[in-house]
């Protein structure tokens, strides 16, 4: 039935999938060092990259029908996208390595192939024209997902038993198991009844006219409401978002940053499928724009409620986590006004966001590597990173510039632009009451920026005697809700804010630890790439054609 | 002269020259030593900035002189351009910003000298920039002919002055001064949030962003309209202020350093009524029209309420600023009648209250940095045995504020009132003539406002505790911007033929 196949234009999510292929025949074969493994899965990342990006530009489609459409159809705006997850996908081979050291001989393969997998199923993600492909998709990208919240290694105390550690970890892929079968139950469904209305499974504008020639358009938007909600648990989108925070909490960092960019990406991939087709069947008919408000309702709570839950966290990789809540919000936001851009405006948005995530997660980690001490001591709201700026400019520069990025804010022009980029399409469909909450979450997530950004410029020496918290921290806490449980606070003596004016003069009390350089060269790229793009945002989107 | 090399150079170092000053003074913070070395520094930031100014300032002339325009396309995905040029409506502000700013730069600060334990000098270098920053942003606000870029332009501004508020502000306690800043912050971020999302509304359905094409409006009334200029508005309010937006400003006026006073009350609150000429009165004729009456009823209870409110206000600093809204409500009222005299009335306004609103801050900060307070309560010299220049600059200034005729104010106030008692088609006439005699009202409170403060601070025969006078350089000030005064008063017609044209033209685009 298939008349042709074109399989050059699959070459991004076959590559990883070779790799994974070679890592598991390598293993088979003979045993190798895990860091060959790694070495694998990079070549594989990289090969996808290469043929992505040779793909940018044009509309290419693969496994075409005679007389019927494509497939797999891989656009501008979905090369863009494929390049976008598999730079993150990138970025978390880079987090991994300095972590690699510490995973068992027998798990390096085992970790390699689950990547290689889901960064191969978020790729193909935005290439799926139809259900068959968008079912195949979502579930290479979410299942990796389990096994590698179950097998990559973390900082366990050594106190826990082997046993307990195990358990832990048993518990953990349990959690992380719901969520993939909950997406995936209501993908199906929605699958189903998307051929129900259009009797046909390829989602495309022209099934919509189907559907709507049929008189079936109550299931198509059922279908497509469905589809929403599966596609919005990767998202991590309120109120599919539970597990996220939950998982984040416990993974291990580089899991954590794979969830929080390949996985996100993956969603928005499943996402853009109905979406794409509604949009494709807008511009035959050339109708004002469809407004999809189920979508703008989950975009303006997960702002909400991300970013609240953001001001109340105290350690970094959990405010982390909701951060990434808030931003899948602002992610989906255009996609809620159904016009010719809105794709396009969501995946530039996610250029950003994948970047400054990334940033952000090295800069987080690397922090983490060199002070597991103070990381896991109960005290001071993000107290490992207090005056960073000035104790590891290195790191803490970038991470400031990260978090203003995410906020939206000049100097960070990029994230700025992301954020016009958004909103425009949701302006210009007047749907103010979108529009008028996402204001509203620029000022709570500048917020969630600051007091962190405050944490971070805050004068601190690398010891910081422990006493009763007093009034010094007024200013970044001020108007938030007061945290909970914790009994004993380091703050800094009174005086120290003075004294950080001149700071330079002091003489930190240890030498910093030395940062390994996959977490300083992620930073910096990343850095260096929202810096460019805040002077010039015109080369962001011209990836997008 | 459009096209030019010269002409190009001329406009791009407006914003470019402080731009690049700030970039400078940020690298050079090294080193560390003693006071000697620290007031060096004090110095060179001060001449580096101070230098930079008055290269842009002149270059700023040379733009109004020749007009060139300078066009690049920056983000093509939106039809976003940096397309700087000026026009007739944005010729005065940009002369009057340059040259407040200018003062606003090379004026001492407290940063500049040793004191409270502080070392200044990682302040002097950072704190110039970020009075440098605010400067070049704002100029790229007032040259951009593009209407995107000038709200990225407004909130580029807001991150520096929330650093000089939150960083250099008054010695107040540390939690007042990070509320006062993190409360201008976040207003400001909401109002330019609101301003981005209906300038988004303007462009996506016009499909355009120069502000040219815009400005020669839509025709036919409807909600949509009328919905954009709302949201627009709304945002602009914020940091004009109209009331009931006003909130954040006199705790914020008060606290912030005297330059970062200047550049807010000078540079940003004008930028405010500027966006709304810019972007409501040219491309939504219709909406300001249905909104009107609204908008100057907010402003007239504004001006009344700032008046009621200045007869009471026990601190110096506030009392300035509740001053400046009820001016800006004058402004506001301007707008809001609409029609040639209202845009011209609400262009000498905000030209002339930018003169006035930096003149009060300069000598009002050097009265409360000497005093060590801003509480009128506490028993002091008079300004006028011990400190005659800064009674001068005073005295100059409250009269200007109240609208005493000869001075900059008193024309943009009269002309205001005229716009609103006959207003231009499409407004309620009985309306605006209510609005009118009710804000008359208020210009009465205000010269209460006008004769207590010089009863209070300026007159009076104690010379105990003795306050220095005016530096230098404040005097300098104070003489510049009180000719600045009495030049506009006795010449309006310098800003009103300057806009004249493109006035017209901005009210003759809408059909």
């Amino acid at each position: 039935m298939i008349a042709t196949y074109d399989l050059g234009v699959m070459l991004p999510v076959i590559a990883p999938l070779l790799a994974a292929f070679l890592c598991l025949a390598v293993d088979l074969i003979r045993p190798v060092p895990p860091v060959a493994h790694l070495g694998i899965a990079a070549v594989g990342i990289l090969g996808g990259l290469v043929a992505a990006l040779l793909g940018l530009g044009e509309t290419r489609g693969a496994f075409c029908v005679d007389g019927g459409g494509c497939l797999a159809v891989v656009g501008p705006v979905d090369a863009g996208l494929q390049v976008l997850v598999l730079l993150g996908a990138g970025a978390v081979l880079a987090l991994a390595a300095a972590q690699w050291p510490q995973v068992a001989p027998d798990r390096a393969p085992v970790l390699a192939v689950l990547m290689l997998i889901a960064t191969a199923g978020a790729v193909a993600l935005p290439a799926a024209r139809d259900v068959g492909s968008w079912w195949v998709g979502l579930l290479l990208a979410t299942l990796p997902m389990v096994g590698l919240v179950a097998l990559a290694p973390r900082e366990v105390p050594a106190t826990r038993s082997r046993t307990d550690r195990r358990g832990g970890e048993i518990a953990e892929a349990l959690i992380a198991a719901t969520p993939v079968l909950a997406s995936f139950a209501l993908l199906a469904l929605a699958g189903a009844l998307w051929y129900l209305a259009t009797g046909t499974a390829l989602m495309t504008g022209e099934a919509v006219f189907g559907a709507r020639g049929a008189g079936t358009e109550s299931l198509l938007a059922a279908s497509v409401v469905l589809g929403i909600a599966g596609a919005a648990v990767p998202l991590v989108l309120t109120p599919f978002h539970g597990w996220g925070p939950l998982i984040q909490r416990a993974a291990p960092g580089p899991v954590v940053a794979h969830l929080s960019t390949v996985s996100v990406l993956a969603g928005l991939g499943a996402l853009l499928v109905p979406v794409r087709a509604l949009i494709e069947a807008g511009a035959i008919t050339a109708a004002p724009p469809t407004q999809l408000h189920v979508l703008g309702l989950l975009a303006v709570l997960s702002m909400t409620a991300g970013n609240l839950m953001a001001l109340r966290q105290r350690e970094p990789m959990p405010l982390l986590a909701w951060l990434v809540v808030a931003q899948s919000g602002w992610l989906v936001l255009p996609l809620a006004a159904v016009t010719p851009s809105s794709s396009a405006a969501a995946v530039g948005y996610a250029l950003v966001l994948v970047v400054a995530l990334s940033v952000a997660f090295a800069c987080v980690l690397g922090v983490r590597s060199t002070r597991p001490a103070v990381a896991h001591a109960p005290g001071t709201a993000l107290g490992e990173h207090v005056g960073l700026v000035r104790r590891r400019p290195t790191l803490g520069l970038p991470l400031a510039f990260a978090l203003l990025t995410l906020a939206g804010l000049p100097p960070a022009i990029a994230g700025l632009s992301a954020k016009i980029l958004v909103l425009a399409p949701v302006a210009g469909a007047s749907m103010w009451w979108v529009g008028l909450v996402a204001v509203a979450n620029l000022a709570l997530g500048l917020v969630v920026a600051l007091r962190w950004i405050f944490v971070l410029a805050r004068p601190g020496d690398d010891v910081v005697p422990a006493e009763p918290d007093t009034g010094d921290r007024a200013d970044d806490t001020e108007d938030l809700p007061a945290p909970d449980g914790d009994d004993t606070t380091v703050a800094i003596p009174a005086t120290s804010r003075e004294a950080a004016a001149s700071s330079t003069t002091s003489t930190p009390s240890a030498p910093e630890p030395p940062t390994h350089r996959t977490y300083l060269a992620v930073a910096w790229i990343g850095t260096a790439v929202l810096l460019v793009t805040s002077v010039a945002p015109g080369l962001l989107f011209s990836l997008l054609g | 002269m459009t096209g030019t090399l010269g002409g190009s150079l001329a406009i791009l170092a407006v914003p470019l020259l402080p731009l690049l000053a700030a970039v400078v003074l940020v690298l050079a913070r090294t080193g560390h030593g003693g006071d000697r070395r620290a007031t060096g520094r004090g110095l060179r930031s001060r001449w580096v900035g101070g230098v930079a100014m008055t290269l842009s300032t002149a270059a700023a002339v040379a733009t109004v002189w020749w007009r060139p325009e300078v066009e690049v396309p920056w983000i093509p995905a939106l039809g976003v351009r940096l397309h700087l040029g000026v026009d007739g409506i944005s010729a005065p502000l940009l002369l009057m910003t340059s040259v407040v700013a200018t003062l606003a730069v090379v004026l001492p600060s407290t940063s500049d000298r040793p004191a409270g334990g502080v070392d200044p000098m990682i302040g002097a270098g950072r704190y110039r920039a970020c009075l440098l920053l605010v400067a070049a942003a704002s100029a790229t606000a007032l040259l951009s002919r593009d209407a995107v870029v000038f709200v990225i332009a407004l909130q580029v501004t807001l991150v520096p002055l929330w650093w000089l508020v939150q960083r250099y502000g008054s010695p107040a306690e540390d939690a007042d001064r990070g509320g006062a800043a993190t409360r201008f912050l976040l207003t400001s971020v909401v109002g330019t949030g609101l301003t981005l999302l209906g300038v988004l509304a303007l462009v996506v359905t016009r499909g355009t962003a120069d502000l040219d094409v815009l400005a020669q409006g839509v025709s036919g009334v409807d909600d949509a309209q009328t919905a954009v200029a709302a949201v627009l508005l709304l945002g602009l309010a914020v940091s004009v202020p109209v009331w009931p937006l006003h909130s954040w400003l006199p705790w914020v006026h008060a606290t912030a350093p005297t330059a970062a006073t200047i550049l807010l009350a000078s540079v940003l609150m004008p930028l405010g009524g500027y966006g709304m000429i810019r972007l409501v009165v040219g491309p939504l004729p219709d909406g300001l029209s249905a909104l009107a009456p609204l908008l100057a009823a907010a402003a007239v209870v504004g001006i009344v309420w700032a008046g009621l409110t200045c007869v009471v206000e026990r601190d110096l600093g506030r009392l300035i600023a509740w001053a400046a809204v009820a001016t800006m409500g004058m402004v506001v009222l301007a707008i809001a009648a609409g029609g040639e005299t209202g845009l011209q009335a609400a262009l000498l306004g905000l030209t002339a209250h930018g003169v006035v609103a930096a003149l009060l801050a300069v000598v009002v900060g050097a009265l409360v940095d000497r005093w060590g307070s801003a509480d009128l309560r506490a028993p002091r010299a008079a300004v006028r045995e011990t400190a005659p220049r800064l009674g001068w600059g005073l005295t100059l200034g409250v009269a200007a504020l109240v609208g005493v005729p000869g001075l900059a104010v008193f024309w943009a106030d009269l002309s205001a009132l005229l716009a609103a008692w006959d207003p231009t088609d499409g407004r309620t006439a009985g309306w605006f003539r209510f609005f009118a005699v009710l804000a008359l009202v208020g210009a009465v409170l205000l010269a209460a406002f006008g004769v207590r403060v010089l009863r209070e601070v300026w007159a009076g025969d104690r010379v105990e505790p003795r306050i220095s006078d005016a530096g230098r350089v404040e005097a300098a000030a104070i003489v510049l911007l009180g000719l600045a005064l009495l030049v506009l008063g006795v010449l309006p017609s310098l800003v009103l033929d300057l806009s004249a044209v493109d006035v017209a033209r901005l009210l003759g685009g809408a059909p």
